[in-house]
């Protein structure tokens, strides 16, 4: 192709210039980090007459919205400025509005923008929760692709500002993360939820139970669940930390935790150390009948011994057994508390369904629409066995006499 | 579908800069491409007028050229006995008539002219020697030697060795075969008309001036020698090593004005017949008045001069130079460098080292992938640091996240003219310590790096992390092998970093893109510069094997199929026991 | 009369694999899970990939015999051919609209994705341009150049795509898989529809053997083509069905990338991970692009008989560029699929057609004469 010089000259400015315009006009995304906040933390609640902000609240005002934000480290400053930034390294920013997109709106007004794409833990009011649709609220985080599908999400006893404001050394928001990857150690800790299982469940239309946190005494303390039901998408009920442990002995998959035994005058006979829980759900179906059926295995030590004994060597055996008998009953006792509560409450959150669901489709697809009230009267047995594999320094408690 | 959408602006300036663009980029390819073809047209034309003066010039004074087309000439010319005249030919045909082969004839008898020869290579032999000791003696006793000749004529070379030549090693060799070796070995041989047998002597040169290490590729461990400027040493240096009877050395005298000489060396039955005709044909083309490095010659004969990558591989290494040979490429030398081209390369040649195949396999396994890792760094971790500093904050952990935001709040600059500044910067001290005396250099990197670094972070200028990522940029970039492969990579990460402010992460993409296109498109010398990572065949994944890993040698049984070698066994894949 | 061109370019069997897993692989791996879960409403979605991808591979051999018929020439060249000047034309001018809107369609998807996921406010029209501007000049290298490219991106495709789904395993839970035919092989017939349609690219059996040098090992070539997309899209649905429960695969919008954002692995160098699904499925996109766009400019080549229509090819950029920027929203391009994949239909029943034809037409003498 023969091309003539002075058409390529043109050619040669209209191309530079066309490089020039996409370089001047790029950069749309470009922000630079320094000039963003990172939110690691938000709470949500509903704001009531007592605790509004006065300059602010209005009737017409409901939602309240907070976000933790990390405020960057400066490890510029020298080494005197630096003692005074460690005590507190976080702030909250908080708004109210009528909306969730509101509230964003409103935040972009007080600070610098916001990235949420490093949220950790979204924490929801229980009034709040009571009082709306979890799905209305969490679906501008789904939708809005900034927050990520990883984030925990959590329900406060009482109000989710004051949870995320309860800590002064730690950064609340992380604070709680981290005992929540502690759960392995405490049969006390549901299982992590994250925003993406919430979804897929609330899509589901069933019942699940989310973590509840509490502040008591300025320190962060898990408390117990709360349920949120599977038709109205709202917070109904709460679970009591000991429901709460029943439940880990129902679902299982737990390795840690600890029991306490104690006798009837209520004094700690024994601790037993979970190893393992595994526990398997069968679901029996005769004619319309639906019946369930746990069996509970668990393995674990002794960690810790009250008692005062006084039995020889000989005795082990029956000893070991006996404490066995012990932790089974109060194993049993959890069990059919937690059962009794998930029946009274209608609320399915031990996964039964998707046992049902996976063993006996056809009888689910007809019991799925009100499953919650089936529920509440389907007969539901269990059998524990607990063993005790290891005693930990009893064996010189054994021998002393 | 919303056909109102048809009507909005956006559409339509989109279709015409996407029309625009690409095509003005297009023609601005073709018009650059048309510029060499011109070029090279009008040079030509100048050079064939250039060459018939030339010509006629050479004709009046050719004193300097070579002995070996002189030689040739005359035996053409003289009639001399058959058996004296198939021997040299025979030792030439083995050396494929390489210029280093000397023929020197001599007279024994007035009877008949030149019914003797001297052969030796040229630079391998001590050429005082052959005269002092060889030579004259013969020329001085040439009445009792023809004496000789006529009666016993069998008798002639034992003869000549006990009684009139003064030189220690010498024996007599019945094949022609065997001298062709002790030839390659630094042995003068002679030749008698009549006589079957040949008189080979020890007349080993010490090697004029001997190549130090160079500089440019130092290696822990490998020879210490390096070529050196002159080409005849530089062959001999070869010669040394690579006793291969098929090496050969095809000589070119290049430069009209300041004539250079000039060798294309191959391994005759190695190297792809079509990749030396092509060498052999781009060497042809060149015409240009003085060629004072090897460079010149690459720029002149290289197949993209728009490419930021190198073509031809330099090397100052001998034993990187035989390597290369005996993989199937051909290597060429010019007098006055010490630096010999190798071609084809391909990206991934640019990134070993002669050293991988001198230590055990594991170590120089890792080695390579951290060299691999190296360059990427290299090329990318500025952009990838400005695309996530200033586009995708969620994809660096939190605590990261918050301490960057910590470390560059203050800076005025955007992430891009930082990083600019710095590499800029650290480019400029680069430049500057290497063209100044050594020590100095050092200074120079010192203050540089140091001080200015120290200094630019606490004034706030440039943020902490983004002097670790120049940082480290700049020691990825020298941990390639040889210097001439790190200029893309130097030139290249610019670019990269224009993408990344531009478009972040999709912006690095697009260039990967863009560079991985322009590799695959561009070829060395037939080769595709990709070589061997996507193969045609199945088969030619078995290159692997050396190429970001390095097995061990017994597994390397077979040269790289990437170069087509024509004999393609390295070691007999079922070695039989020896004894 | 008819002469077998002489191509410049060749094809080995294993490199026609590379191409045609190229060619399969694309929007499938991030949209498949949820278009599969939306259609079947069971986990079984696994069960309709294996059937869907032998069901493929049956075509694809189906279609290698047809290249066999006439050795060395592509569908468009036969269409010519058969069909005679005229309808041949006109069946090519329906093959480079199908082209063109295949082309639009991964452009469109491309600059969704990153709108959603990289750059929000970059405009579309930057993000299309930007990669249309870079696939052609790996365009204008030709087949070689591109089947390099191709050969590098597959196995990097595979390998980061294969890390991502193995970190995901921290959310799988098999259960979420079960029950197995828990509603009986119906939905797994209905997801076979929708699993085939996921193979779109397939057609590239149809052209791509004419650059055969050799036909050794060509149907091993089928097996591994659509073999390795299959594997792909069964693993990916396993997971991705097993991550987020048949629920959370059904209302989201990209459920792959939405499994990977809902992990995380703290304490390790990167935390998250869906920046390298994206860049690999980016690169997956921008080889789609590339192939359909190499067949455009073949079909060009045969209506206009030119071996360079260079002017064309730039003409059709920014035809490409419109029909991608046309819909207003995502779900109309979803809506407008549809059509296109009647398109697909078509191209794929085009072979029998000319079969047919040329049964009946025994004035044409095809192929290498013997």
């Amino acid at each position: 192709m023969a091309v003539r010089p002075s058409l390529i000259c043109k050619w040669k400015l209209l191309f530079s210039l066309l490089i020039v315009i996409s370089l001047i006009t790029g950069c749309w995304d470009s922000q630079k980090i320094e000039d963003l906040t990172f939110a690691v933390g938000v709470g949500f609640d509903l704001v009531t007459e007592e605790n509004s902000d006065q300059s602010v609240a209005t009737a017409s005002s409901k939602l309240k919205v907070t976000y933790q934000n990390l405020i960057p480290t400066q490890t510029m400053s020298s080494s005197s400025s630096s003692a005074s930034t460690a005590s507190e390294s976080y702030h909250n920013i908080t708004a109210i509005g009528d909306s969730v997109h509101e509230l964003t709106r409103r935040v972009s007004i007080l600070t610098k923008p916001i990235s949420g794409e490093h949220v950790k833990v979204i924490v929801i009011g229980r009034k709040l929760a009571e009082k709306i649709e979890l799905e209305t609220l969490l679906n501008l985080f789904f939708r809005d692709e900034e927050f990520r599908e990883s984030c925990l999400i959590f329900i406060a006893r009482e109000e989710a500002a004051r949870i995320l404001s309860s800590s002064k050394i730690d950064i609340p928001s992380l604070l709680i993360k981290s005992i929540s990857d502690n759960q392995y150690r405490s049969t006390k800790i549901l299982p992590t939820f994250t925003l993406q299982k919430a979804i897929s469940k609330l899509q589901s239309n069933s019942s699940f139970i989310l973590q509840t946190v509490d502040v008591q005494e300025g320190n962060i303390i898990f408390s117990g669940g709360g349920i949120i039901d599977g038709k109205t998408h709202r917070l109904t009920n709460f679970f009591s930390p000991n429901e709460v442990q029943g439940l880990a002995w129902i679902t299982g998959h737990k390795e840690g935790g600890l029991l306490t035994i104690r006798n009837q005058r209520k004094e700690t006979l024994f601790i037993y150390e979970i190893a393992r829980i595994k526990s398997n759900m069968v679901a029996r179906v005769q004619g319309e009948q639906i019946s369930f059926h746990i069996r509970v295995r668990s393995t674990g030590r002794i960690s810790e011994d009250w008692r005062n004994l006084k039995t020889d060597p000989k005795h082990t055996k029956q000893l070991v057994h006996q404490s066995e008998a012990q932790v089974t009953a109060e194993v049993k006792t959890y069990l059919q508390n937690t059962i009794n509560t998930m029946q009274r409450y209608k609320e399915d959150v031990a996964n039964f369904d998707t046992t049902l669901r996976i063993q006996h489709p056809h009888i689910w697809h007809k019991v799925k629409g009100d499953w919650n009230r089936v529920f509440s009267t389907i007969p539901i047995t269990y059998d524990v066995r607990i063993q005790i594999e290891d005693y930990g320094l009893e064996n010189m408690g054994l021998s002393q006499d | 579908m919303n056909i109102t959408r048809m009507m909005e602006w956006d559409i339509w300036g989109g279709a015409i800069i996407v029309f625009a663009g690409p095509y003005g980029m297009y023609l601005l390819m073709q018009w650059l491409k048309q510029l060499k073809r011109q070029s090279a047209l009008s040079y030509n034309q100048a050079a064939n007028l250039h060459n018939n003066q030339h010509q006629t010039l050479e004709c009046s004074t050719d004193d300097t050229a070579s002995i070996h087309t002189d030689t040739s000439d005359e035996r053409h010319l003289l009639s001399i006995s058959s058996l004296l005249h198939q021997k040299i030919d025979y030792i030439g045909n083995q050396l494929g008539h390489s210029s280093d082969l000397t023929v020197r004839y001599l007279t024994l008898s007035d009877h008949s002219a030149r019914n003797s020869a001297i052969l030796f290579i040229n630079g391998l032999v001590d050429e005082k020697m052959i005269s002092d000791f060889i030579i004259s003696p013969v020329m001085q006793n040439r009445d009792s030697i023809s004496s000789i000749l006529s009666q016993q004529p069998e008798q002639l070379l034992s003869t000549l060795h006990e009684s009139y030549i003064p030189i220690c090693k010498g024996e007599m060799c019945p094949s022609a075969e065997y001298v062709v070796s002790k030839l390659l070995s630094g042995s003068v041989a002679l030749l008698v008309d009549g006589v079957t047998e040949t008189l080979v002597m020890d007349v080993k040169s010490s090697n004029g001036r001997n190549g130090e290490e160079p500089i440019s590729e130092p290696l822990v461990r490998g020879p210490r020698i390096g070529f050196v400027e002159s080409i005849e040493d530089n062959i001999s240096i070869l010669r040394i090593r690579a006793v291969d009877r098929n090496l050969t050395i095809q000589p070119y005298e290049l430069g009209a004005r300041n004539t250079t000489k000039a060798a294309l060396v191959f391994i005759r039955d190695l190297a792809n017949a079509e990749l030396v005709a092509e060498v052999d044909r781009r060497i042809q083309t060149i015409d240009i008045d003085d060629l004072p490095e090897s460079g010149y010659l690459e720029q002149l004969i290289e197949d993209d001069f728009l490419s930021p990558f190198p073509q031809m591989q330099n090397t100052e290494r001998p034993d990187r130079v035989i390597a290369a040979l005996l993989e199937g490429r051909i290597a060429i030398l010019l007098d006055g460098t010490p630096f010999v081209l190798l071609a084809p390369v391909t990206f991934s040649m640019l990134l070993q080292s002669p050293e991988d195949y001198y230590e055990r396999w594991l170590p120089s396994t890792l080695i390579r992938m951290l060299r691999y890792l190296a360059a990427f760094i290299a090329m990318f971790v500025p952009a990838i640091y400005i695309s996530f500093v200033s586009f995708h904050h969620g994809m660096i952990p939190t605590k990261l996240a918050v301490s960057m935001a910590g470390t560059r709040e203050g800076v005025p600059f955007p992430p891009i003219v930082e990083a600019l500044m710095m590499e800029i910067s650290i480019e400029i001290l680069r430049e500057a310590g290497l063209r100044l005396p050594k020590p100095v250099g050092q200074t120079v990197g010192l203050v540089g790096g140091l001080v200015i670094g120290q200094a630019a972070v606490e004034a706030r200028i440039v943020s902490p992390i983004m002097v670790i990522v120049v940082a480290l940029t700049a020691i990825t970039s020298f941990a390639i092998p040889q210097y001439g492969a790190g200029m893309p990579i130097r030139i290249l990460r610019f670019v990269a970093m224009f993408c990344a402010a531009t478009f972040g992460l999709y912006g690095v993409l697009l260039f990967f893109i863009m560079l991985y296109t322009h590799i695959v498109r561009l070829h060395s010398f037939g080769i595709p510069y990709d070589s061997p990572t996507a193969p045609p065949q199945a088969a030619g994944f078995k290159d692997w094997k050396d190429f970001m890993i390095r097995v061990p040698l017994f597994l390397l049984k077979r040269r790289p199929r990437m170069n087509h070698p024509q004999d393609s066994v390295r070691q007999d894949p079922n070695p039989k026991p020896k004894g | 009369m008819i002469h077998v061109k002489t191509r410049s370019e060749s094809l080995s069997a294993m490199q026609i694999a590379v191409l045609l897993a190229n060619n399969i692989l694309g929007t499938s791996i991030l949209l498949l899970p949820g278009s599969l879960s939306l259609a079947m409403d069971t986990p079984d979605g696994w069960l309709s990939i294996l059937i869907g991808g032998c069901l493929v591979v049956g075509c694809g051999y189906l279609m290698l015999w047809f290249s066999r018929r006439f050795p060395g020439m592509t569908l468009f060249e036969c269409t010519e051919l058969i069909m005679g000047k005229w309808i041949g034309k006109a069946i090519n001018v329906i093959l480079i609209i199908y082209f063109i809107l295949l082309c639009s369609y991964e452009m469109r998807i491309l600059a969704e994705v990153v709108n959603l996921f990289l750059l929000e406010r970059t405009p579309k029209s930057a993000i299309i341009i930007a990669m249309m501007a870079v696939s052609l000049y790996l365009l204008f290298g030709g087949l070689n150049a591109i089947t390099r490219m191709l050969t590098f991106i597959l196995p990097l495709t595979l390998f980061v795509l294969a890390i991502c789904l193995a970190l995901s395993l921290k959310v799988f839970d098999i259960n979420n898989l079960r029950p197995v035919l828990g509603k009986g092989f119906g939905p797994v017939l209905k997801g076979v529809k929708e699993t085939f349609q996921s193979f779109l690219g397939i057609e590239a059996l149809l052209i791509l053997p004419a650059y055969l040098k050799q036909w050794k090992n060509t149907y091993h070539a089928v097996w591994l083509g659509v073999g390795i997309p299959t594997i792909v899209y069964l693993l990916t649905t396993v997971i991705v069905i097993g991550g987020l429960t048949l629920d959370g695969a059904k209302i989201t919008a990209w459920p792959t990338i939405s499994l990977i954002r809902s992990f995380e692995y703290t304490g390790v160098l990167v935390e998250r991970y869906d920046s390298f699904l994206l860049t690999v499925w980016i690169l997956q996109i921008f080889t789609v692009y590339i192939l359909y766009h190499f067949y455009m400019v073949e079909v060009l080549k045969t209506i206009l008989a030119q071996s360079k229509p260079t002017i064309w090819i730039f003409v059709s950029l920014p035809v490409i560029y419109i029909l991608a920027m046309l819909p207003n929203h995502i779900n109309d391009v979803y809506s407008l699929l549809k059509y296109l994949y009647w398109l697909y239909y078509f191209m794929l029943l085009l072979p029998v057609l000319l079969v047919v034809v040329s049964f009946c037409r025994k004035d044409i003498q095809y192929g290498r004469t013997s």
